[in-house]
């Protein structure tokens, strides 16, 4: 006989958000009303609330601005259902230790099939109080159901259930169970409840008597079948709905076993060649990438020892892969031998496909772009990406802020911001600037003559002024006045990168001159 | 000693690029002493009147001009191909230019525009142009479309470079000018104008962010790099130019070849009305006398010929002539049509005599005392303004006649600029600076309305903001300085420009939003400093009510009335209005209107002039309601405050004040009170009346308060009394309210008055045949016929029309409701119905179904209105059958044969629906209910908490506590109430006008914004036979509603406080999310602010 359970997590959306935010460190306020909202046709309307706004007469579908009226202190914030439909999928995941059939009954359910299961947890009731326990820690409030079929512990859950008492109908209990409630239980549109209700059909128990012929005829589903009808059989278990598992997450990864322990780095680094060569095989029909390897041994006394390695970018190329992970093979104690290895992608990534040179078959690392990255992997596996960084360009007129230094292994993949075109920007940037003394035209000319780290240098060439503003934004009060930046030569052909900040005529005191660069 | 001038720059009206108001611009310019400064906004003209008003005060010579930017070809995909900056020389190639956008403006979307080298050859004569090149070294791409340009531009043809302290710049001009050089196209310098001043910086970069949709923080190179691209005096121009110094020389030069002036458009009247063999003022006079002669049947009054005389007189000396017969042309299009077209006129020239002989106005002129001159003065040459009120419904045919009589060349509407108010300002800027949705939301509600800095940090604290935080001043800042600037253009309510000549010659037209509409890039402020004629053609819902309430009276009555012909000064009519016995009435069915009516007790058609002027934000601000009330009621004498004998005649306010008592009530009071207290030339008051109506977008009034209040003290008034004056001038700049208005709009104040006084079933009929529209639903409207005698039947598949109609064969009409009452039914199905019934009733739901041939959808929703009692079935019978219906177009041979398509069925018996559930049904579904009001089921639990009805109100003394409990029907919180809000609550007997002070809002704010079903515990007020209920107390009983439909399906019991609390279930979402409120029982409230 079957047996399913339905979790239904009436505030799955706000408390979603209250255990992401108190993760981060910055929780909601507990005795605050809060709302998530969304975009309407009619500016923004509430989505979800929590139980403070609720006790004030709040509700969802409410419009924002008529909640504010009426609870002036109201905390919003824009909903993601996105991000709420992942994070069920998450939790749908996780609940996978109690059985290996679950669903996710969007927005704000998960169905499990627990067939067969409860026993292990000492019976039906307390397999439910471990449920709702282990949720409760989360911070989620559930309500729930145990019935013989999806349709009825799903209308159950929602519509029977108290806090804190679930629901259980016995084998066969179905029919009784579902009498009293409300026909909405049954999972039917809006429309059609409210014409149910209209008729004088309000409860499920109200349908029992009638034709089944005057129920199809009047009540049919977008698809012309008859909506109430199959939504009553489905619930009375007449009609068997299957539970649709999830997919299984794509796992990519290889094993070898061997008929005699390795006790070599040889042996094992061959080993990891194969591996590696069908690992990238997987990898590429799915058009993914790994950013991540993992290769595990199995010692012949039952332990085991991995190494790890991270990639730049997404790769599917076996050779670098197994450059990657060979020197770090030197170092690992091998025990009494190997007898078996797994290779993983632990994580990965989509890789665009890249064209390859007709000339050259298989194409050449250092043509399409990818030897650059072979070779930044190769550098920082040594010692984990401590000592290199990658530059990112970042959009903003200001040099020393034009760009930023990330790990090598950085997740984001964001394309670069354009860089506007034709700036002259020194190869070497000083943080911070130094300060100079100069001999410049007052009140805004090139300078002559500068003295930097004591050395004089006399200015043959000078190029500007290259206004750039302060970001105002960012230093809301001491945003300083604007640079003016020269390009200027010495009289042995040196170029260097000088500003003066702010003007002769305008401050009281003189302004500052700095160098904030070397050219080539 | 060389000079510079600006010829090229941005005013705001490039949306979101440009930083600065053109006033700003100008005043800058001249600060600067440049020799000139013109604007070129892209693709656009819009700014170019403002710029050129505020150079005429100011003394600068500018230049109007335009940004062109070219695409490659005129359809998609749009590239880019290069800009020119484009300036006319004469009259000739100015229409030329305005022609040329409006033909890319008519080309694009509305806002857009589309242009090609192609468009700028056609229309070059006259003009000189300047190529604007790309930033960054000119290159080969760009030197070949400088060739191209070359080749196709004859006119003479500059190179604009700028010098903006940028990298490389100086290589740059250099090339530019080795390019000038070789195209012969000398090189000139602009500035490349953003801004008037290196400040605007932020609010540039904000703009950008807006137009971005970026934050600050993520613009980046979208910004710009320093703040160089404002106005700069001619030294700096050199410095920068240094070695190219002549092309600053150069702009010089070419500021004196552009002479050109929107000064030239001299603005002619379309003389389309005119006969060929008459002159304008020949045909309007013998339009007027044969008018009078139809008006006036037993002989024109000696009073009224003399008017004529005088004002035609004054027509011909201003030559208005065509405007009256323009106006006149549109009115009598309107009446010619197969079925005319209600319409009224209105405005400074509409009431007078002339007027109301070509029949632009019913207002006759001898009723009200209106001196014509005061409205068409001649020191002021503003041409007239006429706004004429048509039907709501059918004021697009109006729009198109003028369309097809004008063509779209001559003809367009006004714009109107959408500027940034306060909470749209914040709610950009805050969002552009990355603030969050909800303190940019705390933020705006804090800045609404404008309170004074203290005010503002109080509020800030209140909300948890913290007033120190630099971000957030910064916001505050940036938004204040941001109200004001337009947004984008819209178009006017119906200001309609006609011209004689080509009208894309004066100015472009653009696209509208709307389809079939062309806008000009001007608004109403442009086209009056410039003189150019305007109607306002404005759609009016009350006119379309008693154009349908005549023709109800004349087909059940047989009585044919118009608005000129009903009978005037019926004492039943004032009665009524004593009592304030006006639901439904024209301009006096608000509360606010139904409180002053006992109080002000009109009592002829003046009075009704006075009554719709009194209740605005004009006189409660300047406290000037109270005064009159008094001295109408005798309570106070009627005094005249005088200046000093040493300045002026004692009695110079009398002839100002005389017919209201001396209390200011009208605009033109205002006005003309700054002009005779206060000494004010015609140029301050012009001032004065610009200030006023651009209040809010510039600071000037200010000044013009110090100046008016200063000069009435001088002149030996009290100050209190010029204060109130001024506060009065103030609340007209935001809804100014003319006595020529007022006038008529009390003419139709007291016509629909009239039909509801006399006619009470087709008055209601035509309110409820023209919704929406007015002040109260349906509900409202059917319950006061009702409690006026009216009989009124619901609407039904076998009595109704679409349209509510008036039947029966009794002495009065029976208020038959339409179809159209039925929710969701569409007007072709609810017509269909009516149409193909004739004179054979329906006799089942299969015959209605094959018969009208419309949906089961639609069959469902007259089921679940319960529209088939005439069959003997109730909704949940007829409901069952639809849903029965084959959803299947019927087919012709059953159809032939009466056959459904399937066999029949069984009998079901379903449960029988109780009396409250059918009236929460009707609610649902009719937004009425003639069954029963909702409040009569809950009576019982209401007495039981002892609750008063609301007929017993009538009988209590003053201050007595009581409690009341109802409907909410309105929620009004009038900005000129500081934060009282008003409630109407409605109960089976009567209606309760609730009053919540500011602090009984803030305990109970969630039940009195929320609440449908309220109880109010509280004081009564008698005051004039006006009730109101002072709340103390107020409890939200929404939840009540449930009771009426129980559906009582919680499976485990519950108890049933908790029952209550948690609502209880039957809509499609389960119990928790759940509320009562969701289950839609009765009709949302109308809230207002």
């Amino acid at each position: 006989m079957r047996r399913i359970v339905s979790l239904w997590l009436p505030l799955f959306p706000v408390e979603q958000l209250m255990r992401a935010r108190q993760k981060a460190g910055e929780p909601l306020p507990p005795e605050a009303p809060f709302a998530l909202v969304t975009a309407g046709a009619k500016g923004m309307r509430l989505a979800a609330i929590n139980r403070v706004a609720q006790r004030l007469g709040l509700m969802p579908g409410d419009r924002l601005a008529d909640a504010r009226a009426r609870v002036p202190d109201l905390l919003s914030e824009i909903h993601d259902a996105k991000k709420d439909e992942a994070a069920l999928l998450g939790l749908a995941r996780w609940a996978e230790r109690w059985s290996p059939s679950i669903m996710v009954d969007k927005p704000d359910g998960i169905t499990l099939d627990a067939t067969g299961i409860p026993h292990l947890f000492g019976g039906e009731a307390p397999f439910l109080d471990t449920i709702r326990g282990r949720l409760s820690e989360l911070g989620l409030t559930v309500r729930l159901a145990l019935a013989g079929n999806p349709a009825a512990t799903r209308g159950l859950s929602r519509f029977a259930t108290r806090e804190g008492a679930p629901v259980i109908v016995p084998e066969g209990g179905e029919r009784t169970a579902l009498a009293r409630l409300p026909v909405a239980a049954l999972g039917l549109s809006a429309d059609t409840v409210t014409t149910l209700k209209r008729l004088g059909l309000k409860r499920i128990l109200d349908l029992y008597p009638l034709p089944r012929s005057a129920l199809a005829r009047r009540f049919r589903d977008s698809t012309l079948s008859g909506e109430v009808l199959q939504k009553l059989d489905a619930a009375l278990g007449l009609t068997k709905t299957p539970l649709v598992p999830l997919d299984p997450p794509p796992r990519f990864a290889v094993r070898q076993s061997l008929d005699e322990p390795a006790i070599t780095a040889e042996v094992v680094a061959f080993l990891l060649r194969r591996m590696t060569k069908q690992l990238s095989g997987q990898l590429a029909q799915q058009g993914c990438g790994s950013t991540r390897l993992t290769l595990k041994l199995y010692r012949v006394d039952g332990s085991r020892v991995a190494v790890q390695a991270g990639l730049a970018s997404p790769s599917t190329d076996s050779e670098h892969m197994a450059r990657l992970l060979e020197p770090k093979l030197e170092g690992t104690d091998l025990g009494f031998g190997i007898e078996a290895a797994t290779l993983e992608a632990s994580e990965t990534a989509a890789v665009e496909p890249l064209q390859t040179s007709l000339a050259e078959a298989g194409g050449s690392p250092l043509r399409d772009g990818t030897a650059l990255a072979a070779l930044a992997d190769r550098i920082a596996n040594r010692d984990d990406g401590a000592r290199l960084s990658a530059f990112l360009p970042v959009a903003s007129h200001l040099p020393e802020r034009a760009e930023r230094p990330v790990s090598p292994f950085r997740k984001e993949r964001s394309p670069a911001p354009a860089i506007p075109p034709d700036l002259p920007r020194p190869l070497l940037l000083l943080a911070p600037p130094e300060p100079i003394a100069v001999i410049a035209a007052v009140p805004d000319g090139p300078p002559m003559h500068f003295t930097w780290r004591r050395a004089p240098h006399r200015v043959m060439k000078a190029d500007g002024p290259e206004r750039i503003d302060s970001e105002w934004w960012r230093a809301l009060q001491k945003a300083g006045p604007a640079r003016d930046y020269y390009l200027v030569e010495d009289e042995i052909g040196r170029r260097y990168w000088l500003y003066r900040q702010g003007l002769y005529q305008e401050a009281e005191t003189p302004p500052a001159w700095f160098i904030h660069g070397l050219f080539p | 000693m060389t000079g510079f001038a600006e010829l090229q720059a941005f005013t705001n009206f490039t949306f979101l690029e440009g930083g600065s108001h053109p006033e700003e611009l100008v005043g800058q310019a001249k600060h600067l002493g440049l020799a000139a400064l013109a604007v070129t906004d892209r693709n656009s003209m819009a700014g170019l009147v403002r710029a050129h008003a505020s150079a005429k005060a100011n003394g600068v010579r500018f230049i109007p001009g335009v940004r062109l930017d070219l695409m490659q070809s005129e359809t998609p995909p749009l590239i880019g191909f290069a800009s020119l900056l484009a300036w006319p020389r004469d009259r000739a190639a100015y229409g030329r230019l305005t022609r040329l956008v409006s033909r890319g403006q008519r080309r694009a979307a509305k806002g857009k525009c589309i242009l090609t080298l192609d468009d700028v050859a056609e229309f070059q004569d006259g003009s000189l142009f300047a190529i604007v090149p790309p930033p960054g070294m000119p290159k080969a791409p760009f030197l070949a479309v400088m060739t191209e340009i070359c080749r196709r531009i004859d006119q003479p043809t500059y190179l604009a470079a700028s010098m903006l302290r940028k990298a490389g710049e100086r290589a740059r001009l250099n090339a530019l000018a080795e390019a000038a050089r070789k195209h012969r196209t000398p090189l000139i310098a602009t500035n490349d104008v953003l801004y008037h001043h290196p400040d605007r910086r932020m609010l540039q970069d904000v703009l950008t962010c807006i137009r971005e949709k970026c934050t600050i923080a993520e613009a980046g190179f979208r910004l710009e790099v320093n703040s160089e691209r404002h106005l700069k005096p001619v030294e700096e121009m050199l410095q920068l130019f240094r070695g190219q110094e002549h092309a600053v020389e150069r702009t010089v030069e070419i500021a004196e070849r552009l002479s050109f002036s929107l000064a030239e458009l001299h603005y002619e009247y379309p003389d389309e009305p005119v006969p060929a063999h008459l002159t304008p003022q020949q045909h309007l006079t013998e339009l007027t006398w044969a008018g009078a002669r139809e008006r006036y049947a037993d002989g024109i009054p000696a009073k009224v010929r003399a008017m004529l005389e005088k004002e035609l007189a004054l027509i011909e000396k201003l030559d208005y002539a065509r405007y009256f017969l323009t106006v006149h042309d549109i009115v009598r299009f309107a009446r010619s049509r197969e079925q005319p077209i209600l319409c009224q006129g209105r405005g400074s020239a509409a009431n007078s005599a002339v007027c109301y002989c070509l029949g632009v106005t019913a207002v006759d002129p001898t009723e009200i005392d209106l001196l014509f001159e005061r409205f068409l003065s001649e020191e002021r040459k503003e041409p007239p303004d006429i706004d004429v009120d048509f039907e709501h419904e059918r004021r697009e045919e109006v729009i198109q006649y003028l369309y097809d009589r004008y063509g779209r060349e001559r003809a367009g509407l006004a714009a109107t600029v959408i500027t940034y108010r306060g909470r749209s300002a914040v709610r950009e800027v805050g969002k552009a600076m990355g603030l969050s949705e909800d303190v940019t939301a705390a933020l705006a509600s804090i800045l609404w309305g404008g309170p004074s800095q203290e005010l503002t940090e109080t509020r800030l604290k209140e909300k948890g903001l913290d007033p120190g935080d630099p971000l957030l001043s910064q916001v505050i800042a940036l938004a204040e300085e941001i109200i004001g600037f337009p947004r984008h253009l819209s178009q006017h309510v119906g200001g309609f420009v006609l011209t004689k000549r080509r009208l894309d010659e004066t100015v472009p037209i653009g696209n509208a939003a709307m389809e079939d509409r062309t806008v000009i890039e001007w608004d109403k402020d442009d086209i009056d400093e410039l003189g150019i004629l305007k109607v306002d053609v404005l759609g009016l819902g009350m006119l379309t009510c008693i154009r349908k309430c005549f023709a109800l009276i004349a087909g059940w009555h047989g009585v044919h009335y118009t608005l000129a012909t009903v009978p005037r000064e019926d004492p039943e009519v004032y009665e009524m209005l004593c009592r304030a016995d006006s639901i439904g009435v024209f301009q006096v069915e608000s509360r606010a209107q139904m409180n002053m009516l006992p109080r002000l007790r009109p009592k002829t058609f003046y009075d009704l002039v006075i009554e719709v002027a009194i209740v605005r934000p004009g006189p409660i601000q300047g406290d000037m309601v109270h005064p009159y009330l008094r001295r109408r009621q005798g309570l106070e004498p009627e005094d005249y405050p005088a200046p000093d004998p040493a300045f002026g005649n004692r009695d110079e306010l009398y002839a100002v004040l005389g017919k209201t008592k001396g209390v200011p009530l009208f605009q033109e009071q205002a006005m003309k009170l700054a002009m005779v207290a206060a000494d004010f030339t015609p140029g301050e008051l012009n001032e004065l009346r610009k200030a006023m109506a651009t209040f809010k977008r510039r600071g000037t009034i200010g000044r013009l308060e110090q100046k008016m209040i200063a000069r009435m003290v001088e002149r030996g008034y009290e100050r209190g009394f010029a204060e109130r004056c001024f506060n009065q001038i103030k609340g007209f700049g935001e809804y100014g309210f003319p006595e020529s208005h007022a006038a008529s709009f009390a003419h139709l104040v007291y016509v629909s008055a009239w039909i509801k006084c006399h006619y009470p079933a087709a008055f209601a009929a035509g309110l409820l045949n023209s919704q929406p529209m007015g002040f109260y639903a349906p509900a409202q409207i059917v319950r006061d016929a009702e409690e006026h005698g009216v009989a009124v039947n619901a609407p039904d598949v076998n009595r109704s029309d679409f349209d509510a109609t008036l039947t029966g064969s009794g002495p009065q009409p029976v208020l038959q409701l339409g179809l159209r009452s039925v929710d969701g039914l569409k007007e072709t199905d609810g017509r269909l119905v009516a149409t193909r019934r004739g004179d054979r009733p329906y006799d089942s739901l299969t015959a209605l179904r094959q018969r009208t041939g419309i949906a089961v959808h639609s069959i469902e929703r007259l089921a679940a209105a319960d529209a088939f009692r005439s069959l003997g079935i109730d909704r949940r019978q007829a409901l069952w059958q639809a849903k029965a219906l084959s959803r299947a177009k019927p087919l012709p041979l059953f159809a032939a044969q009466g056959i459904e398509g399937q066999g029949s069925e069984g009998p079901v018996t379903l449960p029988e629906m109780p009396l409250a559930e059918q009236v929460v049904n009707d609610y649902q579904t009719l937004k009425l209910s003639l069954k029963g009001h909702p409040m009569r089921f809950l009576r019982e639990d209401c007495r039981a908490i002892g609750v008063t009805d609301m007929a017993a109100l009538k009988g209590l003394r003053n201050n007595a506590l009581v409690t009341v409990a109802g409907v909410v029907l309105v929620r009004q919180r009038p900005g000129s109430a500081e934060g009282v809000v008003f409630i109407t609550l409605e109960d089976e007997f009567a209606i309760a006008n609730i009053v919540v002070w500011p602090k009984t809002l803030e305990t109970y704010r969630a039940a009195v914004m929320g609440a449908r079903l309220m109880l109010v515990k509280g004081r009564v007020q008698r005051q004039d036979d006006i009730i109101h209920v002072i709340a103390q107390r107020i409890e939200d009983l929404t939840h009540w509603l449930a009771r009426l439909a129980p559906d009582d399906l919680l499976v485990n019991p519950v108890a049933r406080a908790d029952e209550v609390k948690r609502g209880s279930p039957g809509g499609s979402r389960p119990a928790l999310n759940r509320h009562p409120r969701q289950n839609r029982i009765i009709p949302k409230s109308r809230d207002f602010q």
